[in-house]
Parts: structure tokens; C-alpha cells; sequence
């Protein structure tokens, strides 16, 4: 029968520290990002690029997190690794939604359009597609769906360079990757505050997300007791 | 010794003389106003519009005046109507920031309340299959 013991997170203080550092970091983050210089030829709307730059290095986080734990679970097929990959891959297809909207609402500000047809647009749209493919599989995937989802997290995890350099790659309108490490010193603060907290609140929601898969699976497993109980 | 009558006609040349320029003394601090001029600001009618045509095609330095005035009013103009355009774009770019923060937000305080609310389903769930798995158990090893 399953380990039944209450799945409750051991100490909740360093928890509940990092969920008030998130919060009071994610108020203070617009602040500093106000009074972040504007780079020439930008107009207000550039602070947009506090968020969704972040964003999007956590959603490539998440991702290569669901695809180093989906191949550790197929190599030893240990339910901890395969739990470690759903944690994960929901959290890219929240902060690639993230990046799906402030991306656009971007692109209106500054090329008054939401959306162009170019190739860094295209491939994180790809990206954040196969973190949904993982989701919707594990969801409705059957059995023996933990090994196919296995395999599209890896697919994902691969896809990730591709999309970082699309735009060495291919002809693109969207910013080049030269301009993290070319940045203003006095726009780094706001850029690498909100990279901490955006990690911050990662950590956070997968450690809860993961509780999630854990009651998940302890709940199918009671349901096979159960029944064998019944029968 | 002057006479009674020189005295008179002296005094009837004075008059002749000192009265009209103290006439036109008088017009000069209390002038007659013009009639026939617009306010600033008001339409001119054809005939002032024909006869101010004709003043400024006569005089040059009019001209050149009239031409520097209504240049200077169309610049004023259109830099008053770029301050409009441009206090629009920065006010809509400042909704863009807004938005995307607050789109921003949703989502993760969405998902945050989803997993929760996913979670206290489970664990009821967890609670109620382990209850019926006990008394399952203990119907079981009671007494036959």
C-alpha cells in the first residue's frame, strides 16, 4: 500500500519568508525599474523588458528543469524525477504565458503590432506550445503517458538553445542576446532584482507544485487499495 | 496809448488764432475712435479682407510682417498639437507598462490560487479514500 503519512511541507518558515521577499521584492521591482534610465531610442514602455526578459529565463529554466528530470526518470524510472518534470513543466507554461502576453503588449507599444511572423517570436511560441503538449499529455495521456511526456520534455529541454539563438540564426526584429550583456550599469540592478525574484518565485511554485504531484499520487495509489480492498 | 478799438481787434486776432489750435489740441488728448476695425479674434468681412489685401500687396515690409506672423501662428500651432500627440503616446505607453504588470500578476496569483485550491480537493479526497480503506480494514479483521 502507499506511504500514507500527511504530505505537509516540513518547515514552513523558510517558505514563508521566501513568499514575503517574492511579494514585497515584485512592489519595489516597478520602482526601481522607474527610475532605471531609458536606453536611446526606447520609448516608457522599454520597462516592460524588466519582466518579460526574466520571465522568459525562467520559463528556459523550467523547461530545461522538466527535461534533465524527465531523462533522469527514464533512465531510473523513480516517480520522484517524473514528479520533479510536471512541477516543472507547469511553471514554464505559467511563465511562458507570461511571456506570451508582455511580449506583445510590448511589440504594440514600440512596432505597433502584437505579433510578427519572425523567428525569435515563433520559436518561443514552439517552446511554450510543447511545455502545454507536456501538461495536456500527463492530463490525458492514459497510461503510460509518464514516458511519452518524458520524451516531449526532453524535446523541449533541446528546443531551448534553438530558441535563445534564433536571433544569431535567422534575420530577426526582435532585440539580439547582446543586450543583457551590453546593458546600461545603472538598468542592471532593476534587470538582475527581478531575475532573483522571478527565480525566488519559481522555487516557490515548484516546491508547492510538487506537493501537488505528491498528493496526486498518493491519492491513485489509496484508489488502488481501495479497490483491491473491495475486491 | 492804444485805443479802445485796437484793443478789440487784438483781442478778436487772438481769438481767430489761438482758438483752432487749442481746438486741435483738444482732438489730439481725446481722439475719435476709429470706427469700422475689428476686434482681434473676430471675422473680417469681404470688403475688410479686400481692403487688407490691398494694404498688404502696397506695402512690403507689411507683407513681409504678415508673412512672418502667420508662420510663427501655424509653428505654434503645430508644436502645441505635437505636445498633444506626444503627452498621448507617453500616457499610452505608460498603460502598456500597467498592463502587461497587471496581466503579469493574474497569472501567477491565478495559478498560485488554482494549486491551492487543487490541493485542498486532493487532500479531502486523501482523507475520505483513507477513512473508507480503515473502516474497510477493520470490517475485515473483526470477528467472522
Amino acid at each position: 500500500m502507499a506511504e500514507t503519512k500527511p504530505d505537509k511541507i516540513a518547515n514552513p518558515i523558510p517558505f514563508i519568508i521566501a513568499a514575503v521577499i517574492a511579494g514585497a521584492g515584485f512592489i519595489v521591482l516597478p520602482l526601481m525599474a522607474f527610475r532605471a534610465p531609458l536606453p536611446d531610442g526606447m520609448f516608457f514602455s522599454q520597462k516592460i523588458f524588466y519582466y518579460h526578459v526574466p520571465s522568459a529565463w525562467t520559463m528556459f529554466l523550467a523547461i530545461i528543469t522538466c527535461g534533465v528530470c524527465s531523462g533522469i526518470y527514464l533512465a531510473k524510472r523513480d516517480d520522484r524525477w517524473d514528479q520533479a518534470a510536471q512541477a516543472s513543466a507547469a511553471i514554464a507554461v505559467l511563465f511562458g504565458a507570461i511571456v506570451m502576453t508582455t511580449g506583445p503588449i510590448w511589440a504594440k507599444a514600440h512596432w505597433s503590432k502584437y505579433w510578427i511572423w519572425e523567428a525569435r517570436l515563433v520559436s518561443s511560441l514552439l517552446l511554450w506550445m510543447i511545455a502545454i503538449a507536456y501538461v495536456l499529455v500527463r492530463r490525458y495521456g492514459g497510461p503510460g503517458m509518464e514516458r511519452l511526456a518524458a520524451g516531449i520534455g526532453i524535446f523541449g529541454a533541446v528546443d531551448v538553445p534553438l530558441v535563445y539563438w534564433s536571433t544569431q540564426l535567422w534575420r530577426t526584429q526582435h532585440p539580439q542576446n547582446t543586450v543583457v550583456p551590453t546593458l546600461d550599469n545603472r538598468m542592471r540592478p532593476a534587470l538582475y532584482t527581478s531575475a532573483l525574484l522571478f527565480i525566488i518565485l519559481f522555487t516557490l511554485i515548484y516546491s508547492v507544485r510538487k506537493r501537488l504531484g505528491r498528493s496526486r499520487a498518493r491519492l491513485e495509489a489509496l484508489e488502488l487499495a481501495a479497490e483491491d480492498l473491495e475486491a | 496809448m492804444p485805443t479802445r478799438l485796437s484793443l478789440v481787434f487784438a483781442a478778436l486776432i487772438l481769438t481767430a488764432v489761438v482758438a483752432p489750435g487749442l481746438a486741435r489740441g483738444q482732438n489730439a488728448v481725446a481722439p475719435v475712435a476709429p470706427t469700422g476695425i475689428p476686434n482681434p479674434g473676430t471675422e473680417l468681412s469681404a470688403t475688410q479682407r479686400r481692403q487688407l489685401q490691398l494694404l498688404i500687396e502696397s506695402d512690403e515690409t507689411l507683407r513681409t510682417q504678415v508673412r512672418e506672423g502667420i508662420t510663427a501662428e501655424l509653428i505654434g500651432q503645430r508644436r502645441r498639437e505635437m505636445e498633444q500627440e506626444q503627452s498621448k503616446f507617453f500616457a499610452d505607453q505608460k498603460q502598456f507598462v500597467l498592463i502587461a504588470y497587471g496581466i503579469m500578476w493574474a497569472l501567477v496569483v491565478g495559478f498560485v490560487v488554482f494549486m491551492f485550491l487543487r490541493q485542498r480537493k486532493l487532500e479531502g479526497e486523501i482523507a475520505s479514500l483513507e477513512a473508507r480503506i480503515k473502516a474497510a480494514t477493520q470490517a475485515g479483521s473483526g470477528p467472522a
